[in-house]
């Protein structure tokens, strides 16, 4: 079922009115029965896998409790102290990391086997037959969400693993955590901590909390149907065909797949977030205005948020903290000297967690070269970064608004420009690199090529006028107060104007119609 | 121990610029990044003997010096 699909409406507006029609004790339990009937409606197979995921790391999240528990009652029944208790620990926490490791093998491997065979193969066929293509691959189908949830699940091992949170003894209520219907399909990446309990609370119905829950949807709406699916067709023409759109078009293609891609991934989650905040829970937030960041590293704080906070506490700093990290520290700090010491464990570290990204978000090698390409530029921006402060605090225009702009805009360009590995091969990117630079004419932009992109002037505007309300909606986020609720607040006609003018676009403007597979996500793929 | 000392050598040594003495809240503030973070840790391990375990690496337990300092002291002396 897609979240841009009457069916899904339908199933929201009836589970809703269900949800405040049962009393407060059944409302969890029926949006578990929702969840379950609404990965069901992608393929029943599927979910033989979400519930090995589900309940592996249920009952190992209680195993590592009890062993905790039993070992914390151990020292006491004995009386251990000094020495013999940090032994009698560490023994633990052995047993322990081998609980959690079993548990992570068994969940990272089948997402592994599942995404990455075809992977696999196609680099056996490469190396072994010539790449042929006919070599034995494997015609599996993708469970939906399974990069989400195993990441959402795998969080949760661990939390407990380190304490930080108990285990939740109940299976049917871990479950709805690891399932929960809107979030599973493309995130975002809740921790326990700060969704579980809501899951389970028992609400009243509140018109405020869903009016700003069906706003926040009809933006999503709007971003995805009317601007992503609007300008899909001329993003795909320019970026399946490189060597026919170059100059002007590659800066076309640039602009228009990011609008695309932001369009796309931010319309899914506000429709993620506002279905949730339909039955009053407040998911974290993924994005945070990134095309407004002024660096990669900013770019990256503010995109994907969810998704880079795993990678943060479950790779960034366990690798860094590692034992490999810190013998590799001391080696460089002995040949190389104390720069180097410090920086080693950064260095291993970021490379190990764009090689994750990087395949996470494909099984290629262009997204293995699309990671690395991200982490050169972070580390190089790292190390200029004293250089870059010292220019900063010599030039007072580098205060400047205009300044701002143009950092902003530099931003924008390198990201595009590394995205450009996703797709292409080195020789080809570099080529499009020259192209973009060396190789406009304007009026290339005109006659059958343009023609052939497949949008009329009307598309054009409309794609435009989209881009400059998320652009004018970006500007007003910036003091961090809610549109929405500003837009409430405004008197009777104007909110009228507004709100049945978006509604009105996504009906009118929307891209619908026979033959037209109203399109999936693109971040669904993972 | 007081390893207030120690620990602003450190910092100053990975950014000379940043005022982390008056700070209270340097992750906020982004006075200090994650990757600034890390290389603090490495270089709390090698010049300190202090190993902080991945777990304890959250904002909470770097927002100031004397927060940094608290979780170093906590950790000296369970080992």
């Amino acid at each position: 079922m897609l979240l841009v699909s009457y069916e899904f409406l339908f199933f929201l507006a009836v589970l809703l009115a269900l949800y405040y029609l049962l009393p407060g004790r059944f409302q969890w339990p029926l949006l578990l029965a929702a969840s379950v009937l609404f990965y069901l409606s992608g393929g029943a197979f599927a979910i033989v896998f979400l519930i090995t995921t589900t309940v592996t790391t249920w009952f190992l999240a209680l195993r590592l409790e009890a062993m905790t528990e039993r070992a914390a009652a151990r020292v006491k029944e004995l009386g251990l102290s000094g020495g013999e208790k940090r032994a009698f620990q560490a023994a633990v926490k052995q047993k322990k990391k081998r609980v959690l490791i079993a548990g992570l093998i068994l969940n990272f491997g089948l997402l592994a086997v599942l995404k990455y065979t075809n992977f696999f193969l196609g680099n056996v066929d490469v190396l072994f037959f010539g790449g042929s293509g006919e070599g034995p691959y494997v015609d599996w189908l993708l469970p939906l969400g399974i990069s989400y949830y195993t990441f959402q699940a795998t969080g949760y091992l661990i939390d407990v693993y380190h304490k930080k949170i108990h285990a939740q003894k109940n299976l049917a209520r871990y479950a709805l955590f690891v399932s929960f219907f809107p979030q599973i399909v493309q995130g975002p990446i809740s921790r326990f901590d700060e969704l579980a309990a809501q899951l389970t609370e028992s609400r009243r119905f509140d018109w405020l909390t869903i009016r700003l829950g069906l706003m926040r949807m009809l933006w999503g709406f709007f971003k995805k149907l009317v601007a992503a699916d609007r300008i899909a067709p001329a993003v795909a023409v320019i970026v399946q065909n490189p060597d026919q759109y170059q100059g002007i078009y590659v800066w076309i293609g640039m602009f228009a797949y990011m609008l695309q891609m932001f369009a796309d991934f931010t319309g899914g989650i506000d429709i993620v977030i506002g279905a949730a905040q339909l039955f009053g829970i407040r998911l974290p937030e993924n994005f945070n205005r990134p095309f407004s960041s002024r660096s990669l590293a900013e770019f990256w704080r503010r995109w994907h948020m969810t998704l880079m906070r795993w990678l943060r506490e479950y790779i960034f700093f366990p690798v860094s903290t590692s034992r490999a990290s810190q013998k590799l520290s001391g080696a460089a700090r002995r040949f190389l000297g104390k720069g180097a010491g410090r920086r080693a464990p950064l260095y291993f570290a970021s490379v190990t967690v764009w090689l994750i990204t990087g395949i996470w978000h494909g099984a290629s090698w262009n997204f293995v070269a699309w990671g690395l390409a991200n982490c050169a530029v972070l580390l190089i921006s790292q190390e200029c970064s004293p250089l870059y402060r010292r220019f900063c605090s010599r030039f007072a225009w580098t205060a400047s608004r205009g300044y701002a702009a143009f950092e902003v805009a530099r931003t924008y360009l390198v990201f595009c420009m590394i995205e450009m590995f996703e797709y292409y091969s080195f020789d080809v990117v570099f080529s499009m690199f020259g192209s973009m630079f060396f190789g406009i004419r304007p009026w290339q932009f005109s006659g059958e090529l343009a023609a052939s992109l497949g949008l009329s002037a009307a598309d054009w505007i409309v794609v435009g006028l989209s881009a400059l309300l998320m652009f004018a909606v970006g500007l007003a986020q910036r003091d961090g107060r809610s549109v929405r609720e500003r837009i409430f607040a405004l008197p009777g006609w104007q909110r009228f104007f507004v709100i049945y003018g978006l509604f009105l676009a996504v009906l009118v403007l929307g891209v619908y119609g026979q033959g037209y597979d109203a399109s999936q996500f693109i971040y669904n793929q993972f | 121990m007081n390893y207030r000392e120690e620990l602003l050598e450190i910092l100053q040594d990975i950014n000379s610029e940043a005022d982390y003495e008056t700070c209270q809240d340097l992750i906020g503030e982004e006075v200090l990044t994650s990757f600034e973070m890390v290389m603090l840790v490495a270089e709390i391990s090698q010049q300190l003997g202090i190993s902080i375990p991945p777990d304890q690496i959250v904002p909470e337990n770097f927002r100031s010096v004397d927060v940094i300092c608290e979780l170093l002291e906590r950790l000296a002396e369970e080992e």
